[in-house]
């Protein structure tokens, strides 16, 4: 079931394009990554599904309500990582969560603790304080405290330092295989790749492609090969030569891939998924990662 | 009631140090009465008022209120330069209502919580006018205690009197912060608010010179909400019914087209 369904999205800033045409839903369950470069329609994307502006065209929906008319509704089950942190500089972060757990009309005392205890942070400074990566622990902390069914993140983990990122993702994983839907904008290739199972790849306000990772279908392969015949088989494209070993990259799968394998006959080879990096750079049209 | 307890959580600072001093130089004017009732006092101001134009006296509001051994007239005239520092902070605290949060960023915190954009309207106009009332409920404290320090009135006649004046202020205040809050919902940073309040409230006030020094121009009087609250106007007649509907027009004008505005406005964040 679609939790987040978003048609034909158009966004302009006077002159300037937010988004020209986004679609893209994503499924109960699923941690949904969302590249694309700066000025893409990223962050114009996720302003529309919060309600912080508003879409000249198309439409956008968070469990079957609509983004502009049920913002109260959506947002009641539904957490939110700004990518650029900025709370109340003087409220103590003990203030902070209590104030932020007001608005959900519940007692997440001892979820508050226990995101506490995992993300290290200190309720009794106050916000000003704090270091870029621990205000984004906070906000983080507001986004999860209220087990929200929908978790919508626009570059978590920037500032924070990788034992952070790794628990961010378990906490995040943790809560989609219990059914959360979660949203994740990021510039971070590998994170992506490691943690989503599917991505939607944005330019220009135009969603590109959206790939499947857990099934890799429509990513390339890479074919590295030493020795062998020096003809280049049908559907491989050279990449790079160095002495007896050429590099390859390839659209096609399973058997026919070892049919060119075999034409080749090289002494050794391997064949490995193109990496998050390299599609992107593919994609994007950029000279780059090959 | 969240974002109405987190705005005055918010403005308490700013709210009650401007509060504070405005009830300073309130206590400090009403000190000098006493000072005021020496004959040589009063010789030095009625020899300087009686040698000014009468149409300046007018302007100032004073062409009836000349002899300051009389309270009312002495914190009548002081009271209507402290309006204007009432009337800015006022303004200021409207201008800044919406458009400081998008400037701080803090409104991306607080849109994502669970409220609608009329939520966030209504909450923080409430705040706004909560500080409004409890300000001049101080003014209006300080202004007794200090009428009963320093004159002969009776506690009846203190409180009659600064509930007049008060009252006067808290309307013209509210006119104010409708025009103010409306403008918070335009500009586009909370850095052109100081600009904005200089603007309206001295703005206006200066039209409303221009009424009473300019016959021909006696119309700018009704956009000037200072000259509806001169002491010795609002003793003698008090509000007009004209003023009272001016005013609320404006009240229900500026409130409801920020709260439109506000609706379906894209958050500068």
């Amino acid at each position: 079931m679609a939790v987040i369904e978003i048609r034909n999205l158009q966004k302009n800033y006077g002159r300037h394009i937010g988004t020209r045409d986004v679609t893209f839903s994503v499924e109960e369950g699923e941690i949904y990554g969302f590249v694309g470069p700066n000025g893409a329609g990223k962050s114009t994307t996720i302003k529309v599904l919060m309600g912080f502006i508003f879409a000249q065209g198309g439409n956008a929906s968070i469990c079957g309500l609509d983004v502009v008319r049920d913002t109260k509704a959506i947002k009641s089950f539904t957490g939110y990582v700004p990518s650029d942190v900025r709370l109340y500089p003087n409220m103590r972060v003990g203030e902070l969560l209590k104030r932020n757990a007001a608005f959900y009309h519940g007692d997440f005392t001892g979820e508050a603790k226990r995101l506490c205890a995992l993300f290290e942070i200190d309720t009794a400074k106050r916000f000003r304080e704090l270091s870029t990566g621990n205000k984004k622990k906070v906000s983080i902390l507001c986004a999860l405290m209220p087990n929200p069914k929908v978790i919508v993140l626009d570059e978590p983990t920037s500032g924070l330092d990788p034992v952070m990122q790794k628990l961010l993702f378990e906490e995040l994983g943790r809560r989609a295989a219990l059914g959360a839907t979660v949203l994740l904008s990021s510039h971070n290739l590998a994170e992506v790749e490691e943690y989503c199972t599917r991505v939607a790849f944005i330019k220009d306000g135009t969603i590109l492609a959206v790939t499947d990772l857990s099934k890799d279908a429509t990513r390339h392969k890479v074919v590295t090969v030493v020795g062998g015949s020096a003809a280049v088989p049908e559907g491989l494209t050279l990449l790079r030569a160095e002495g007896a070993t050429r590099v390859f990259r390839t659209g096609l799968a399973g058997e026919a891939v070892l049919r060119a394998l075999f034409a080749m006959a090289p002494e050794d080879f391997t064949v490995e998924n193109e990496s998050m990096e390299a599609y992107f750079w593919d994609l994007y049209g950029l000279e780059g990662a090959q | 009631m969240n974002i109405f307890l987190l705005e005055l959580r918010n403005m308490r600072k700013s709210a009650l140090t401007g509060t504070l001093a405005i009830s300073g130089v309130i206590v400090v004017i009403l000190a000098f009465f006493p000072a005021m009732q020496s004959e040589s006092m009063q010789e030095l101001a009625g020899a300087k008022l009686e040698g000014m134009d009468e149409g300046l006296l007018q302007a100032m509001g004073l062409s009836t209120m000349l002899d300051f051994t009389v309270i009312t007239n002495f914190f009548g005239y002081a009271i209507q330069y402290i309006t204007l520092a009432i009337m800015v902070l006022f303004v200021q605290q409207a201008v800044a209502l919406f458009i400081k949060e998008e400037t701080d960023g803090t409104i991306e915190y607080l849109c994502a919580k669970p409220v609608s954009r009329d939520d966030i309207a209504a909450q923080k106009l409430l705040a706004h006018l909560a500080l409004v009332v409890g300000a001049t409920a101080a003014y209006t404290v300080v202004t007794v205690a200090g009428y009963l320090a320093v004159s002969d009135y009776t506690f009846g006649q203190a409180v009659k009197e600064a509930a007049i004046i008060f009252g006067g202020i808290l309307f013209v205040g509210i006119v104010f912060s409708a025009v103010g809050v409306l403008a918070s919902t335009l500009v586009k940073s909370s850095r052109g608010v100081s600009g904005v309040t200089v603007g309206l409230v001295f703005g206006t006030f200066i039209l409303g010179i221009l009424s009473v020094v300019i016959p021909k121009l006696d119309f700018l009087k009704w956009l000037s909400p200072m000259d509806w609250i001169k002491t010795e106007k609002l003793i003698n007649e008090g509000i007009l019914p004209e003023e009272w509907i001016v005013g609320a027009a404006v009240i229900l004008c500026g409130v409801g087209a920020a709260w439109l505005r506000y609706r379906r406005k894209d958050l500068l964040i």
